[in-house]
């Protein structure tokens, strides 16, 4: 009973981890964006064969980012992933000009995902250090960005080397997933929460004096009682 | 009542599995930790968890060591069985074998080599190339092992990375157990590679002696077991190595004992000096005895071992023959080897202790025991001359005690001991004609027999004797019939009286017309002729003096024997079996044309795993893929043709039967027509200079709306082919044969043509398509030949490819403008555009509509290509001129190019 009560105040007082996918073609700067948002500094990278996932805290949000491969080969796995995500960060190589349309096409198919319908969308154009690279409305425009209507999105430029964006996108995502309960609601449902639990624990304790007592008067008050509970 | 009934279909109820998926997914980290728990709980008793490989993998990344070896253990189980998924597991590897923390490294890398996946393999190299070189010896010395792993996997892999150079520098490595491991997995990767992998030289000798005072017992076993297929260059050497091995003979680990007992045998065959040799002997002494006090098992095998060194080098333990007595609770396993050695140890010297504890063990209570123990006082009887009577008079005692088997063992090993001593100890006859009523084993029996025959005429009532045994012949085993038979023609020849005449009549006539057994009744006939014709003669053949016997039984070839010492220690020591003979492992062959062996045809049945098969397996793996039962009779893999009437009468069912089974009826094959018409001359694939005599033509054909390849052998050499096959590798199309090649023994100079069947997509190959198909014949002459021949993809158009004009522009329109390739055919030419569309229509590439256009001439044709993948063609060409354009639209692109070469092929 204790150990039942602790999980429910963590579960509305712990910071609940969100889930979130950072999906994109291969070369397109995913992995040294996790290890960014995660440490802070520029990691070098070998490409992702399977995934990588760091909870990153960011203000006072929890994240548990999920990093997958984009390498074409592993890109049919990525659905192995998508149950309960809260948020998609869809990772484009902006400098990439030629690989824009599959980018693209990966990106709708992503977002035809049953599993996925829930979640918000949020676009890097990234590697924007780069020279020739296309500025979001560039981007906003190859990936079709437009053509979504039933689920929130946005589109950042960002450079992971340079560390330029991430973290105003985060800042995004916590504006438009307002999930989490304010203290003040936090600390009316915890009092709800005491006071059944006390009413229960009283409860038990009653029956069972009540057990205690029909026990002694033989055999058939007992399976009664056994009834009654 | 119906109508609720269905909500017994429906539960609210998730079952096992989505509830541990659930809770695999679960934020927290104790829960998901415990879901692992279940996983691998569940897994270990059986149940299978393998769909949640996914959720299971994802729980890989975590700080938590515990879970991280959960997740390991989940992986090496499951990989196998989710190939594909196990990619996902890759950079987790890879980020693992970096870490900060050793062990973490070398799980990573230990757990890499459990995967036997073919696919991950590859991005395992560099993690492991890393590990190799760590700085930590624990993960080196688990990356050499791992390196051993690898190969078993993928050989190639291991030696373009060069891992087992890096391998071998680990042998010079300062931590003795990364050279233990090292040289543990080079021993490994020897035993599969045929090529020699790793020799230790004089120098790595050094470093192995140095390593080996140092490291764990069983690296210590690891390397002496190296260490004795070392052949060191004199005797000098030899010794010096010996040296410094003899300190781990009294180590407490009975297998280390046992390797440097091996290894110091194999290094004392070099050793000259007898000094030398006599000291060493005395120092192997007190180990191998310490072995006989550890758990029976054990006993068991270091006796099986001890077994093979007395063999060798009985002087070891020559004097140790009192720890080989029988102890009371000895298990029966144990004595019976101790009864093996000590008669291997029995010398004139210890004969009369040995005797006195034979003789113990005759009286004891287990009958496999006391047969065994008096068969050994015969044994011992006959190894020694000096001791034979002393034996004898023991085993006379043991017939005096009347325990039935003592008695009967006894009579038998006398019968030997006569054998070996003939003339000497015929005085004891009498008192085995007093047992003669007890007997009732056939040996006995037979051995009893054996005597009286051949001591007839010592015996006065020899004939008695016998006859008492004759009334019961014909129930008797085969053994006694044939020694009565023996034993009364003995007794005729000695002693031509009337009785014995009588006897003989009887035995002859129950021996040859009473009995089914074939050897008795040969053998009584021989007799009967002997003694008609001319029994001076029989006397010499029947009673003819006998070879003495010696004591061989149980005794090892000197050859088998060597082998055997050398294996020392291992399972073919406790067998005394050479590994071959029960250890059935690949030894990776180098496929080389004239060596390569066809695997027994009608038996594998699997079109997948050679590439070159009889023709009669290719007929016979597609049948074993349906569960005919008619389809597992053995095909005849070559007709047994005559030279006049041979291609006339082929073995019909081969055909009907694959055409039964692949759905094929329509495409049956015409079995009475398998000489091909003469058509043009086929192209040369193997010239008679190169087939020593024998040229190939061929090409593939279409005939009737099914694929034959045209093939015409000719004979020019000076001998007679036949028992020809033909087997197809796997090609792009999957061609193979659908029978076998009907080609009848060709005389010298004669030729054979031949139309054979052919079906597709039966072992198809991998990769971009190509038209290369390669060919192997064979022939019971020659070696098996290897010629390319080209698939021309026109071969494949179907009859129905035909198209109407509407249906052509529609489904040219449907298709993306970027399934279009166009290729100019230089050498191509259109002389008259009819003549050419009537070309086309013979091969079922089908004319749709023509326009002109500037001068030239456009053709749309379309034609169906296997898999009735449509081709859409369009061809650009002014007539009269060479140089055709030639484009195509179709939705298999990769086909395009052999597409071109058709076509390029039929306008020339």
């Amino acid at each position: 009973m204790g150990i039942l009560f602790t999980r429910m105040l963590s579960s509305i007082f712990g910071n609940r981890e969100a889930r979130i996918l950072v999906l994109g073609l291969d070369n397109a700067g995913k992995t040294t964006i996790l290890y960014r948002l995660q440490m802070g500094e520029v990691v070098s990278t070998i490409p992702t064969i399977g995934f990588n996932v760091e909870t990153v805290q960011y203000n006072n949000i929890k994240l548990q980012v999920w990093d997958l491969g984009g390498q074409t080969s592993i890109r049919p796995y990525w659905r192995c992933y998508f149950p309960n995500t809260q948020a998609i960060i869809y990772v484009v190589d902006s400098s990439d000009t030629d690989r824009l349309v599959i980018a693209k096409e990966e990106f709708h198919a992503i977002l035809e995902e049953d599993e996925l319908k829930g979640s918000v969308v949020l676009v890097y154009a990234n590697k924007q250090d780069l020279p020739g690279a296309l500025d979001d409305a560039a981007i906003t425009e190859a990936l079709e960005l437009h053509k979504i209507k039933n689920r929130q999105w946005a589109i950042f430029k960002t450079s992971a080397i340079k560390g330029e964006g991430l973290f105003e996108g985060l800042d995004w995502y916590r504006t438009a997933t307002p999930i989490y309960p304010s203290s003040c609601e936090k600390a009316l449902m915890a009092m709800i929460l005491i006071g059944a639990y006390l009413t229960l624990g009283f409860l038990a304790l009653a029956v069972r004096l009540h057990v205690v007592f029909i026990a002694g008067s033989g055999d058939r008050g007992v399976r009664e009682v056994s009834y009654f509970i | 009542m119906s109508g609720h009934d269905s909500k017994y279909f429906s539960t609210t109820k998730k079952g096992e599995i989505p509830e541990l998926k659930e809770e695999l997914n679960s934020q927290y980290k104790d829960k998901k930790k415990d879901a692992v728990k279940k996983v691998i709980a569940a897994m270990t008793v059986g149940k299978d968890v393998s769909s949640l490989f996914t959720d299971v993998v994802n729980c890989m990344q975590t700080e938590n060591l515990e879970l991280k070896k959960l997740v390991y253990l989940y992986l090496i189980n499951y990989a196998k069985s989710n190939p594909d998924l196990a990619i996902l597991a890759v950079n987790t590897f890879v980020k693992d074998s970096q870490d900060p923390n050793p062990l973490i490294r070398a799980l990573a890398v230990r757990t890499m080599g459990c995967i036997r996946v073919d696919k991950i393999t590859e991005y395992l190299c560099d993690p492991l190339q890393r590990c190799l070189k760590d700085d930590d010896p624990y993960v080196r010395k688990t990356a050499a092992i791992c390196v051993a792993k690898l190969y078993d996997i993928n050989a190639e892999l291991v030696e373009d990375r060069g891992f087992l150079d890096t391998l071998k520098d680990l042998i010079s490595d300062n931590n003795p157990m990364v050279v233990a491991n090292a040289v543990a997995a080079l021993a490994e990767i020897q035993e599969t590679s045929a090529r020699p992998i790793f020799e230790i030289t004089s120098q790595t000798l050094s470093k192995l002696l140095t390593a080996l005072n140092e490291c764990t017992e069983w690296g210590q076993v690891f390397i002496l077991d190296a260490l004795s297929t070392y052949k060191a260059a004199d005797a000098l050497e030899a010794e010096n190595i010996v040296e410094r091995v003899t300190p781990r003979l009294q180590h407490a680990n009975c297998a280390v004992v046992l390797s440097a007992v091996k290894m110091i045998l194999q290094q004392m065959e070099l050793i000259t000096s007898t000094d030398v040799v006599r000291n060493l002997c005395k120092k192997m002494a007190p180990p191998l005895v310490t072995l006989l006090s550890a758990e029976p098992e054990l006993q068991y095998v270091a006796l099986r071992n001890i077994s093979l060194i007395v063999q060798k080098r009985p002087t070891i333990l020559a004097h140790e023959i009192k720890v080989f007595f029988c102890k009371y609770n000895d298990p029966i396993y144990v004595k019976m080897e101790k009864l093996e050695i000590m008669i291997k140890l029995a010398s004139d010297r210890n004969i009369d202790q040995v005797l006195l504890e034979f003789k113990e063990y005759a009286t004891e209570v287990d009958v496999d025991f006391v047969r065994k123990a008096v068969r050994a006082i015969g044994r011992c009887a006959i190894k020694l001359e000096r001791a034979a009577e002393r034996c004898i008079s023991v085993l006379l005692e043991l017939i005096k005690v009347k325990v039935n088997y003592v008695v009967q063992e006894a009579i038998i090993v006398i019968k030997d001991i006569f054998r070996r001593y003939p003339n000497t100890y015929e005085s004891i006859i009498a008192t085995l004609c007093e047992s003669l009523d007890t007997l009732d084993e056939p040996e006995a029996k037979a051995s009893m027999i054996w005597i009286i025959g051949e001591y007839a005429e010592r015996i006065d009532n020899a004939d008695e004797l016998l006859e008492s045994f004759l009334e019961s012949f014909p129930e008797e085993q085969a053994m006694v019939q044939l020694q009565l038979l023996t034993a009364t023609v003995k007794l005729f020849l000695k002693k031509p009286t009337e009785g014995p005449q009588q006897m003989i009549q009887v035995v002859l006539n129950n021996a040859t017309m009473e009995t089914d057994n074939p050897d008795l009744r040969d053998r009584a006939y021989i007799y009967w002729r002997l003694l008609s014709t001319d029994p001076e003669a029989a006397k010499d053949v029947v009673l003819a003096e006998k070879p003495v016997i010696s004591d061989d039984s149980n005794s090892l070839e000197p050859s088998l024997l060597d082998e055997l010492l050398g294996n020392i220690a291992t399972l073919s020591s406790v067998y005394h079996k050479l590994p071959e003979a029960f250890v059935s492992r690949a030894k990776l062959t180098f496929a080389r044309p004239d060596d390569e062996e066809y695997p027994a045809a009608v038996e594998t049945g699997n079109s997948e795993s050679p590439s070159y098969e009889v023709d009669g397996a290719a007929a016979t793996s597609s049948q074993s893929f349906t569960s005919h039962e008619t389809a597992r009779q053995p095909v005849p893999v070559a007709a047994a043709p005559t030279p006049s009437s041979a291609p006339a009468s082929p073995p019909a069912p081969v055909p009907d039967l694959l055409g039964d089974l692949l759905g094929l009826d329509n495409a049956l094959v015409p079995v009475d027509q398998p000489i091909a018409p003469s058509g043009p001359p086929l192209p040369v694939l193997l010239p008679s200079t190169t087939g020593q005599g024998l040229q190939i033509s061929a090409q593939l054909v279409r005939r009737d709306g099914q694929v034959f390849y045209n093939l015409l052998l000719e004979n020019n050499s000076q001998v007679v082919l036949d028992g020809f096959m033909i087997q197809f590798n796997k090609n792009t199309f999957g061609l193979a044969a659908a029978g076998p090649l009907q080609i009848p023994p060709l005389l010298p100079q004669d030729s054979a043509r031949t139309l054979l069947p052919m079906v597709m997509f039966q072992n198809l190959s991998t990769g971009p398509p190509n038209t290369l198909l390669q060919v192997a014949v064979k022939n019971n002459q020659q070696p098996v030949w290897y010629f390319n021949d080209k698939i021309s993809l026109h071969v494949f158009f179907s009859e129905d490819g035909r198209m109407e004009r509407a249906n052509f522009l529609e489904t040219w329109k449907s298709l993306p403008d970027s399934n279009e390739v166009a290729k100019d055919l230089s050498s191509a030419i259109i002389h008259s555009i009819d003549s050419t569309v009537e070309n086309f229509a013979a091969t079922n590439v089908f004319f749709v509509a023509k326009r002109r256009n500037a001068n030239k001439d456009i053709l749309y044709m379309s034609a169906k290509g296997p898999r009735g993948i449509p081709f859409l063609i369009e061809l650009t060409a002014s007539v009269g001129a060479p140089g055709v354009k030639c484009a195509v639209k179709t939705p298999s692109l990769e086909m395009a190019p052999l597409l071109f070469d058709a076509m390029e092929a039929l306008l020339k």
